[in-house]
């Protein structure tokens, strides 16, 4: 097998007015000819400057190492060389395929300028090509939809048209940097698919980066993991998912609630990622690593080579200890079925609301909820699943009194949103709290941290400073914040910490109801289930009732005792978590269930053998030999 | 905010890492003096304000009061101003009197009127622009075609209509120069307050039952400082050039009383400019060097409060060039 793409030593460093930021440490790997290569790693992990320093799309950067394609370093490649390059040799998927297009143009026109831009063609020849192109990415009727403008698309057609475009020029080389991110699972199940089908047929080879583990799951044959710069583990798939040697993989794959049956506790990776402007001169991982040994402490890690060729920066020898689960704690679902002793927390009754747009004279209405019941049950936690543009979103605003209907009853605490006045309103804002899913937009950047949470208690009770202070300490201490931070402000906290501060704020009025509006898509993955096991511990400890909303089904069946599905304004289907996963009654969530439940990969028993242990400093600068 | 994206705090306490924290406001300061021309500008500003301050010094030291003539000494026999020398080190305007004792004087009323007036309009267009861009409906429809109205004005015109009824003065320039130069300010507040009433953050505090006032004074406003203290800024030296063309039209400080504006059109009575070019250039190039210096500087803050906004460094990519020939070199 010949290797595309061979990364060796690669380092790039960001200088930013901080320092430089030490994005890439050293990371070797090499990606063979014809296959999909994975690189996964959480936010700041350095996986897409990687990719991004490769194609030359970091002019500010300094990169060191080499990065060999087809035998040509990419990295002396003065940069008129490697636009050329880019498009006809590399080509490119982005995350966000309708800030990568153009909007004033045709798709078509896109696809046919990269065509003219590389090659001489007729323009008839072209836009033959570029037909024949969108066909084979699923765009069914393509001669027509060829004048169609981006945002005519959805955004499941927009990431096809992108691929389109990525293939336009038969690259043998196509990096995808999180393609699937911004898209619905159903159609990240498809977009997963034609990138398999596109790799088979052209025979392509595709590095494809991505936060989730899951994805690469079924489609990678071989799997890099990164944190913080560093090169954790590179090897098979099936050594990767199956017999993790290093601890940080194997903490991320406990860290996916799909890797759990329903109520038991996640096991998360304590802590967060190190800051990257010192690279860290041991290992990265260590100050979050549960398997640390003296060795970790003295000297940087070594790399482990594997029989199977997989290879690890780790001191542990055989496979990573963390991979055998703890064992399930007592079911806490169940418990918190038994107290709904069928008391409402709130209900809705046959809501609709419709939107009138456009212009005055020729309005439209648009429904957006088509008659919804819904009864949410004191201490249980119901979860409401859906596509974008379900209206999941719209409905919990409702329910929390903060966008009016246009028929029907809302009933929060036993008050009836309808018919409640002023003063009234304000008093039923204890009931209801929000939890956001945007842990950066959900705080205001300029008030301090202990203002913020401090907010209900100002706005409902009137108490002193000092009282309000202390109070708001003890919330903070509550959702495992360090109360001295009291006086910083939300940008010096990470994400989930932030999320934690949006939870203490919800909290602090110990309201009757919280909606939790996607509380943990914008996470990693480690933190994530950090943020799933809190919320879970504050609902025993003070018997909340929760409003789960999310798309992510594995977090909907983790947390929630029931869950609802909505599509297109209407719930379609309503029963018991186990239900709904063993026995979906709705077509559509049957589509629902399939595209999203990644199936955890077998955990293989088997021990791995070392074959050779390169000590760190004269980590060799040979060829990386992947099996 | 990227300012302190790169310290973390947690890092901080366990202090093996050797990771500064700065805050925005160190950091604000940093960038500012590192801009070398915003540092220029600030300098300029400052000494301008020594100036106007110590205008009275300036007078005793020369012993030339403001409004003084010289007709003996300050004029020629033909009654021709004297040009710059060891008595009038500026020279002198075509009554004898000392120019830079008038310009010292002039800039007390320009910077007055520039600053007076626009914190002024700043507190007119923010307070409306914000209930425009709040409140929405019927409020923004009606304040955004006030300000529609108001920037259709033809200014002069006005301000000559006024001026012809009421007479000139001081005051009356100020509240012209506000009740024209609000309404830049109050759109972009507009504007930016219909964004920011968007974001999560304000349907939180919402949720949890803040009223309208609340929710503006402390999640709103705080938010738009940037702006707002840029384009205040931004309007000092376009509220002086609007006092200097009053001034210069006559309608707007009453001589004796010197200003930058009314000292021009001096110079261009009976074109005295064709033998006395003291009398345009020194106040021409002293309006032209203010304005110039309040823009630029204006500019620097914008740079500096909001880093995300400026323009890509053209030394980066010379420097990126000189470490790729170094590893070239190396290799």
């Amino acid at each position: 097998m010949t290797s595309v793409l061979e990364v060796e030593q690669l380092s790039v460093r960001i200088p930013t007015e901080d320092g430089n930021v030490h994005a890439v440490q050293e990371v070797s790997f090499s990606v063979e000819a014809g296959t999909i290569f994975g690189i996964v790693g959480e936010s700041g992990s350095g996986k897409s400057v990687l990719t991004q320093a490769i194609s030359g799309l970091m002019p500010f950067a300094e990169i060191t190492g080499s990065a060999r394609f087809d035998g040509v370093d990419l990295l002396t490649m003065r940069p008129e060389e490697l636009q050329s390059m880019r498009g006809r040799r590399i080509g490119m998927i982005f995350q966000d395929p309708l800030s990568s297009l153009h909007p004033y143009y045709t798709i078509g026109s896109q696809i046919t300028e990269l065509i003219h831009a590389h090659e001489r063609v007729s323009p008839a020849a072209a836009k033959a090509r570029t037909i024949e192109l969108l066909a084979k990415v699923g765009i069914s009727d393509a001669g027509t939809r060829f004048s169609s403008y981006p945002h005519q698309f959805s955004g499941g057609m927009r990431q096809r048209v992108m691929i389109a475009m990525a293939l336009a020029l038969n690259p043998p080389l196509i990096i995808a940097d999180e393609p699937t991110t911004a898209l619905d699972v159903t159609v990240q199940a498809q977009i997963i698919e034609l990138l398999q089908e596109v790799q088979q047929e052209s025979g392509a080879t595709i590095v494809m980066i991505t936060h989730d583990l899951g994805l690469l799951s079924t489609i990678a044959s071989d799997v890099m993991v990164m944190y913080a710069g560093n090169r954790m583990e590179i090897g098979a798939r099936a050594e990767i998912f199956g017999r993790p040697a290093h601890p940080y993989t194997a903490g991320l794959l406990l860290s996916s609630p799909a890797n759990y049956t329903p109520g038991e506790e996640l096991v998360p990776i304590p802590g967060r990622p190190p800051s990257l402007l010192q690279p860290a001169a041991l290992c990265p991982f260590l100050e979050r690593c549960e398997s640390a040994v003296d060795d970790c402490r003295r000297l940087p890690p070594p790399v482990r080579v594997y029989a199977d060729g997989g290879r690890s920066a780790c001191w542990l020898e055989h496979k990573a200890p963390a991979t055998e689960r703890r064992p399930a704690t007592v079911a806490a679902r169940k418990i918190s079925r038994h107290r709904a002793a069928n008391v409402l927390a709130a209900s809705v009754q046959d809501v609709r609301l419709t939107y009138r747009t456009g212009p005055l004279g020729r309005r439209k209405s648009v429904p957006v909820l088509k008659g919804i019941d819904l009864e949410i049950h004191r201490g249980e936690t119901l979860g409401l699943v859906g596509e974008s543009g379900c209206g999941k979103t719209t409905l919990a605003r409702v329910i929390a009194g903060l966008a009016p209907v246009t028929e029907g009853v809302v009933t929060v605490a036993g008050a009836d949103l309808q018919y409640i006045n002023r003063a009234a309103w304000r008093r039923m804002r204890r009931e209801v709290q929000l939890v956001f899913q945007d842990p950066f937009g959900s705080l205001n950047p300029r008030r301090r941290v202990g203002s913020i949470i401090g907010d209900p208690y100002r706005i409902h009770e009137r108490l002193s400073g000092a009282q309000r202070r202390s109070r708001v300490q003890s919330l903070m201490e509550l959702v495992g914040l360090n109360p001295e931070h009291y006086n910083r402000f939300p940008s010096e906290f990470s994400g989930g910490q932030r999320q934690r501060i949006g939870i203490a704020r919800a909290l602090a009025l110990q309201p009757e109801l919280i909606i939790c509006d996607e509380p943990v898509s914008a996470l990693d993955v480690s933190i994530q289930a950090q943020i799933l096991n809190l919320l879970k511990s504050l609902q025993q400890e003070f018997g909340l009732t929760y409003l789960f909303i999310s798309h992510d089904l594995a977090v909907v069946r983790h947390i929630c005792d029931r869950i609802a599905v909505m599509d297109g304004g209407m719930i379609i289907e309503l029963a018991d978590a186990d239900s709904i996963y063993d026995a979906p009654q709705q077509e559509f969530t049957r589509t629902l269930l399939s595209a999203s439940m990644s199936r955890p990969y077998p955990i293989s028993g088997q021990p791995r053998t070392l074959v050779e242990s390169l000590s760190a400093p004269a980590r060799p600068d040979g060829v990386q030999e992947v099996a | 905010m990227s300012d302190a994206l790169a310290v973390d705090p947690a890092e901080a306490e366990i202090g093996t890492r050797r990771v500064k924290q700065r805050g925005s406001g160190e950091l604000t300061i940093r960038r500012l003096l590192r801009d070398r021309a915003a540092l220029g500008a600030f300098g300029f500003v400052l000494l301008l304000i020594i100036f106007a301050l110590c205008a009275p010094l300036v007078a005793a030291a020369t012993g030339h009061g403001m409004a003084q003539q010289f007709r003996d000494t300050g004029l020629t026999s033909a009654g021709i101003p004297r040009g710059p020398g060891h008595t009038f080190l500026l020279g002198t305007d075509s009554l004898g009197r000392d120019v830079l004792v008038r310009l010292a004087y002039g800039a007390r009323v320009s910077l007055l009127v520039g600053v007076v007036a626009s914190l002024v309009a700043a507190a007119i267009g923010v307070t409306i622009g914000t209930i425009a861009g709040y409140f929405g409906g019927w409020a923004d429809l009606l304040l955004s075609r006030v300000i529609d109205l108001v920037m259709s004005v033809p200014f002069l015109l006005c301000a000559l209509a006024l001026v012809s009824v009421r007479g000139p003065s001081l005051t009356l320039s100020i509240c012209v120069i506000i009740f024209f130069s609000w309404t830049h300010i109050g759109r972009v507040v507009r504007s930016q307050v219909l964004s920011l009433r968007q974001r999560e953050f304000v349907e939180a505090a919402r949720s949890l039952g803040s009223g309208p006032v609340s929710i503006i004074v402390r999640d709103v406003l705080p938010n738009l400082t940037v702006p707002i203290v840029v384009y205040t800024t931004m309007m000092i030296p376009s509220s002086i050039v609007f006092e200097a063309t009053l001034s210069f039209l006559g309608l707007g400080i009453v001589p004796p009383a010197a200003s930058w504006g009314g000292m021009l059109s001096e110079a261009l009575n009976g074109s005295l400019y064709m033998v006395a070019w003291w009398m345009v250039i020194f106040p021409g190039g002293i309006l032209l060097l203010t304005t110039l210096a309040f823009n630029i500087l204006g500019d620097g803050l914008r740079d500096a409060l909001d880093p995300k906004a400026r323009r890509v460094g053209f030394v980066r990519l010379t420097r990126r060039r000189s470490s790729r020939s170094a590893r070239k070199a190396a290799a």
